[in-house]
């Protein structure tokens, strides 16, 4: 059943971070489909790619070559088409500024990347854990509002 | 002059009134005497014919009567006849005398006096011829009378004749008279008129000249008025010395310059005398030989005493005035100089002053060109009135010229301006002219060798008190300072650059110095549990180390970045409520103050402008600190202290003002450290402890520091080893 998977996306540049991000969703009991991008302009394709089933959840992360995550942002909250994709950030860079900031573009989840495995899997099924309550009570996707 | 003119014209006049009536005069008199003759010769004919006809008519008689007595030869006849004949000569004689003045009548009157005497002559010899009787005496009285009256029929004609002629002349005069008769009254008009003209002339100059005299009159009053004011006012008297009569004459104000009451005595030199000072009284003696000798008295000084013992400085002058009739008058003036000399004094000291007030000005002018070459400045004064321009000597320098060594008019001055530049200097001009200040205008000129220089010019536009109007300005050679401020401006340039590029550094560096350290401390976790089993005891040990050093490494990352942070964010002051910012700060620390059984007290902190995450981060570092740092066996105790103070009155400010400052301790009963590392602290990486024994990055006081700077404010430490730490934040109110 497709609704059983949950589809994620991930475009960061840094492969450490793909690696530990793909290693704890296989750690974590829940079933999905993990993907990742290099950077923002990867994203995009694979967004309109009509060949693909838009994902449950983007993690975009801010700081990436050729397009970053905060004009990644801005491009898929500007498409009606990706209205109902949940967008979490995920980034290094925990400043107020930056937070504000991807909120008011649109995103619903702000992750400070851990320092530590056991947290991130802890995170990552959180996320996951909400986001589908929010899908399956049919909640509006705009007042989901997450700071991990 | 004038009235004196008048004098002559009145004057001229009046004789020329007096020949024209002396004129007028001799005409009448000649006309009058005229008529009167003329009506005299009317009476003369009228007597000439009367005579005339007398005469006549007693030859008649006589004839008459001799004839009556030849015929009656009665003797009555005779005597009757005797008596017309001497009445005929009676009126011959007065015919005679009558025709005496007219030749014809004269000749008529001889042949008349002729046929008279002839008929006389003949009737006597009749007489004497007559017979006594007979017809002969009747032939011969017939013959007689025939002869007779041939005679008196001659004499008749010749009676006729002269009354003819009489009546001629009669009707000459007649016609002269009645000529003069008519002209008698025009002439009498004529005069009655001239007389009455020059009366008016005359009535009228003399009127007139009564107005001068009244007005001179008044004049002489009012100057007389004057004159006795102003003798008084100016202090002086005037004499007058008649050298005829020897007698002299004193004004009123004499006398009081005298120090005596007007007019009290004599005015003699014997009285005068006495008032001289003795050691003046051959400069008198002298005055008055001078006065005789020169005829004017050049100004001569002499003291005098008064009564009162008064000695007063006078100053004498006169002149000899000669007028007619021998008059010789000495006419004087004699002033008291004693507080004019006081005056002089005074000037003379004014004068002093003045020329005290002249040198420092000259110092001064000679400073202020020495000023002007020091700060590289010219002075210079525009007329309107000429469009000409004075200049200092540094002026002229300024633009390459030697002092005063050209006339500075507007045309020369803008050969002298940078072709781009002259359309300023043209402006200003204009605007001065109209009135307006010259504001501050920059703008270049060329050297005469050729460089160029940027001037600065201020000049004001000022009206003198004779309304004379005058444009001043101050031209400055601005190119150092121009050349200097530019190359300020683009170190300061490079400054904010490197201060930039800096904190850049600063930031990017913490940042990107996470990322790596995140990912060294995941995978250190992931090691921790993925291979827990398959690690020795030692690899164990050393993964833990390693785990330590980067969580300190994370530390000091984080440290960094909130310094970066205090130093990059944007310093919005808003109205904080410290109070708040405390309550917050506690909050954070609420775990740590839990776990050391802290004890706080607290005094009620103002609002103050600021940034509220600063200010809490502030607090929240200072009490960490002094929790970090507390004594193991003691229990911490923490005061927040709060007074407002003005700065001159806190040492540490170093200010000497009446500013306001919010002034806040922090103070505990920890460790405290030696007061001269009481700065050091403040600085980033700085501890004064070893790591193990306290941990900590050196960076929290730095922030704290930073963070107050941002606010305007200064903190201090002030601590002794063992006995706690008291950490002050001064906040500008």
């Amino acid at each position: 059943m497709l609704t059983d998977t949950i589809r994620i996306i991930l475009a960061d540049d840094d492969e450490d971070d793909r690696n530990f991000f793909v290693e704890a969703f296989e750690e974590i009991k829940i079933k999905t489909i993990v993907t990742t991008v290099r950077n923002g302009s990867e994203l995009l394709q694979q967004l309109n790619d009509c060949r693909n089933v838009l994902p449950h959840i983007i993690f975009l992360d801010l700081n990436m070559p050729i397009i970053n995550g905060m004009d990644c942002l801005k491009l898929i909250r500007e498409n009606e088409t990706f209205k109902n994709v949940a967008i979490a950030i995920y980034s290094t860079s925990s400043s107020e500024e930056d937070i504000e900031n991807t909120f008011v573009l649109g995103a619903n989840i702000y992750i400070k990347k851990p320092n530590d495995f056991h947290i991130l899997k802890k995170i990552l099924s959180n996320v996951v854990s909400m986001n589908l309550q929010f899908e399956t009570n049919g909640l509006n996707k705009e007042n989901f509002l997450l700071r991990i | 002059m004038k009235i004196s003119n008048s004098q002559f014209v009145s004057r001229i006049i009046f004789t020329l009134s007096l020949f024209v009536l002396l004129f007028i005069g001799a005409i009448t008199f000649k006309h009058t005497t005229n008529i009167s003759r003329a009506s005299k010769v009317l009476l003369e004919t009228y007597e000439v014919n009367l005579a005339l006809e007398h005469l006549f008519n007693d030859i008649v008689d006589s004839e008459n009567s001799l004839r009556g007595y030849l015929i009656t030869s009665d003797t009555t006849h005779l005597r009757s006849y005797r008596n017309t004949i001497k009445k005929v000569n009676y009126s011959f004689l007065l015919l005679k005398a009558l025709t005496n003045e007219n030749q014809i009548q004269r000749d008529n009157l001889r042949m008349l006096y002729h046929y008279i005497s002839e008929r006389n002559n003949k009737i006597t010899s009749f007489m004497e011829l007559l017979p006594e009787n007979g017809v002969n005496r009747n032939q011969e009285l017939r013959k007689i009378f025939k002869e007779s009256d041939t005679l008196i029929q001659e004499i008749r004609e010749k009676v006729s004749e002269m009354i003819a002629n009489e009546e001629s002349y009669l009707k000459q005069r007649n016609l002269k008279y009645t000529n003069q008769i008519y002209l008698t009254p025009i002439l009498a008009f004529g005069i009655l008129f001239i007389i009455l003209l020059l009366l008016i002339l005359t009535y009228y100059r003399t009127s007139r000249n009564l107005e001068q005299l009244q007005t001179t009159n008044t004049k002489l009053k009012k100057s007389q008025f004057l004159s006795y004011q102003a003798e008084i006012l100016s202090e002086f008297g005037t004499w007058e010395w008649d050298l005829i009569t020897q007698t002299l004459k004193y004004s009123d104000n004499f006398y009081r310059i005298l120090g005596a009451e007007p007019q009290s005595f004599e005015a003699t030199n014997e009285n005068f005398f006495p008032f001289v000072h003795p050691e003046d009284m051959g400069a008198v003696n002298t005055i008055i030989e001078k006065i005789l000798e020169l005829e004017e008295l050049p100004y001569s000084y002499y003291r005098i005493i008064r009564k009162d013992g008064q000695i007063r400085n006078l100053r004498a002058t006169g002149k000899l005035f000669t007028g007619e009739g021998g008059m010789k008058i000495v006419l004087g003036v004699t002033e008291d100089i004693t507080t004019e000399t006081a005056k002089t004094e005074l000037l003379l000291s004014n004068n002093e002053e003045l020329q005290k007030t002249n040198k420092e000005l000259k110092i001064l002018s000679e400073s202020g060109k020495q000023a002007e070459i020091l700060g590289n400045y010219g002075s210079w004064i525009l007329d309107y009135e000429t469009g000409r321009y004075t200049y200092s000597d540094n002026k002229f320098r300024l633009l390459g010229f030697e002092p005063q060594s050209f006339y500075p008019g507007i045309e020369r001055i803008l050969e002298l301006i940078h072709p781009e530049d002259k359309y300023l200097i043209e402006e200003a001009y204009q605007n001065s002219r109209e009135g307006k200040d010259i504001p501050s205008i920059t703008y270049r000129i060329i050297k005469q060798d050729g460089t160029i220089r940027l001037f600065k010019t201020i000049a004001k536009s000022i009206i003198d008190s004779r309304g004379k109007r005058t444009l001043i300005g101050t031209t400055q050679d601005i190119t150092e300072d121009y050349n200097k401020s530019l190359q300020l401006k683009e170190r300061n340039k490079e400054l904010e650059q490197t201060i930039k590029e800096l904190n850049e550094f600063n930031y990017v560096a913490s940042h990107d110095l996470q990322e790596p350290l995140r990912k060294i401390q995941t995978f250190i976790s992931r090691i921790k549990e993925k291979e827990k089993d398959t690690l020795t005891e030692f690899g164990k040990d050393y993964l833990h180390r390693v785990n330590v050093a980067s969580i300190r490494m994370r530390g000091l990352i984080d440290d960094l970045l909130q310094y970066s942070k205090a130093n990059k964010e944007k310093k919005i002051l808003i109205k904080t409520d410290l109070n708040k910012a405390l309550q917050n700060s506690l909050i954070v620390l609420s775990q740590k103050i839990e776990e050391k059984k802290v004890r706080l007290t607290q005094q009620r902190l103002p609002a103050i402008h600021g940034i509220p995450f600063q200010l809490q981060q502030l607090f929240t570092n200072l009490l960490s600190n002094s929790i970090k740092y507390s004594k193991e066996d003691t229990e911490p105790l923490i005061s927040i202290t709060y007074e407002k103070v003005i700065a001159k009155n806190e040492k540490p400010l170093q200010e000497n003002s009446n500013r306001y400052f919010h002034k806040i301790n922090f103070t505990d009963n920890g460790i405290g450290f030696e007061q001269v590392n009481g700065e050091k602290i403040f600085l980033l990486f700085k501890r004064l402890h070893g790591k193990t024994e306290y941990d900590g990055t050196g960076v929290g006081l730095a922030i704290c520091k930073k963070i107050v700077e941002n606010h305007k404010g200064q903190i201090f430490a002030y601590s002794k080893p063992e006995k706690g730490t008291t950490i002050t934040v001064y906040f500008p109110v």
